[in-house]
């Protein structure tokens, strides 16, 4: 077995961490950082350039030409070339030909194993919302932030092969902006709050009708997008009243509950049974009867 | 007096929605209905153009939280479940998650939609009003078929 291979096995039988009690954020970005030493180590071995490095890279680039850069410099990063121009055709570094070529590697394994360590640390931020009321704020960008990235991966394998290449190169924009930000948070370089971070997940947020993602229209203010949707994700992932979610989306009860009917979320009312719906003590008045 | 009750957001903005508010004052003197000030000034009163009807007390209530799973429930869940704690109340609400924890914590509880009925049934609501305004109720309250039935049925 190939290193490349050996590490991909390591990760895909790690213990899943969503059941950690009273993690706050810090917590999940400690536990993190091994996923993100492990996924730079699958780069090394690829001769690609780490993780953090090339996030750098891509978020020093101002806000405004961000998305339509990010896909140059990562290609310049990692020595890929074409990338833009012929992206069925684009040349890659020696290293990673071989271990495609020796089908070591399996490249959409890759894209799945990235989007289960997404899914994890998703799960792991939703987790944090429920234990503790210490980092609401940064908890649920991370549940937002980690939730459109695990749908942008998701979309990965349909769309690398469309024929159509600007929505092809529109879709990895995004997606290497919201990883540049997951993965600087995860190193602990970025604050999950950061002004920058919550602009361009509130971009994409504004953009679902052309993703795979379950975000909508329906808020203004980009941090008003990402906190309804994490909120909305933690709702439908774990067991917090409508109240604490509306809490959660800085939302008024009736707007949450109205958003989560929206995105075809249950909403977690009661009673199930007419058996239920009377079991509590009755009310009743002395002049009845 | 027969019991005390603390009124969750679900039942006062429920049935205010609908313009039943003033139904449940059919319950006072000979029960109280209270929740907490918190409540009725910070989530009830933006959102609804009401002034304190004379039969629902407002207290003020520190918040206490459980250690466990202390994000699960809002800052007003919590002081609604203290409240019922303190007065020895029975919590109404139709958050299932609220209701899951107060049971936890040895609070009874009853259901609003329950409560709805109760109303109807004692002569709260008349027969018109709950026949004009159920089917609205219903839309807003996300419950299952079998007890959206039962609460459509209701008699006197």
């Amino acid at each position: 077995m190939t290193e490349a291979a050996t590490i991909l096995t390591e990760m895909a039988t790690e213990d899943d961490h969503t059941a950690v009690a009273g993690t706050p954020t810090s917590d999940i970005v400690d536990r993190r950082r091994r996923d993100l030493r492990t996924v730079d180590r699958v780069l090394s071995v690829l001769g690609f350039p780490s993780l953090a490095e090339t996030a750098r890279e891509v978020l020093a680039v101002p806000l405004k030409r961000r998305q339509t850069d990010a896909v140059a410099i990562v290609a310049d990063e990692y020595g890929v070339s074409g990338l833009l121009d012929r992206p069925g055709e684009a040349g890659v570094p020696s290293a990673f030909s071989v271990a495609v070529t020796d089908e070591s590697t399996d490249i959409p394994e890759l894209t799945q194993t990235l989007a289960r360590v997404t899914r994890r640390l998703r799960d792991a931020a939703a987790e944090a919302v429920v234990d503790s009321r210490d980092a609401d704020e940064e908890s649920v960008v991370l549940v937002a932030l980690f939730t459109v990235i695990g749908d942008l991966l998701g979309a990965f394998g349909r769309r690398a092969s469309a024929d159509d290449n600007d929505e092809w190169h529109t879709y990895l924009s995004r997606l290497v902006v919201l990883v540049s930000h997951g993965v600087l948070v995860v190193a602990g370089e970025r604050e999950s709050t950061d002004d920058q971070l919550l602009a361009d997940l509130g971009r994409v947020a504004a953009e679902e009708t052309a993703f795979d993602t379950n975000i909508r229209r329906t808020e203004t203010a980009p941090v008003d997008r990402v906190r309804m949707l994490g909120a909305l994700v933690v709702y439908d992932r774990r067991e917090i009243s409508v109240a604490r979610g509306a809490e959660l989306a800085n939302a008024s009860r009736d707007q949450f509950e109205t958003a989560l009917v929206a995105h075809d979320i249950d909403v977690r009312t009661g009673p199930e049974t007419v058996e239920e719906l009377h079991d509590g003590p009755p009310l009743s008045r002395s002049t009845d009867g | 007096m027969n019991g005390r009750f603390v009124l969750d957001n679900t039942v006062l903005s429920g049935f205010a929605a609908v313009g039943w508010l003033s139904s449940l004052g059919v319950w006072h003197p000979e029960y109280e209905l209270t929740t907490p000030e918190q409540l009725w000034t910070d989530e009830f009163r933006p959102n609804h153009d009401h002034e304190r009807p004379a039969w629902l007390t407002v207290q003020p209530v520190e918040r206490q939280v459980d250690p466990e799973r202390t994000g699960q429930l809002s800052d007003t869940d919590w002081r609604c479940l203290s409240l019922a704690n303190r007065l020895g109340a029975v919590l109404v609400t139709r958050d299932a998650p609220l209701k899951r924890r107060a049971n936890e914590e040895g609070v009874r509880t009853k259901w609003q939609g329950s409560l709805l009925i109760e109303t109807f049934e004692t002569c709260g609501i008349t027969t018109t009003a709950y026949q004009e305004s159920v089917g609205s109720y219903l839309a807003n309250a996300h419950l299952s078929t079998g007890v959206e039935d039962e609460i459509r049925a209701a008699e006197k």
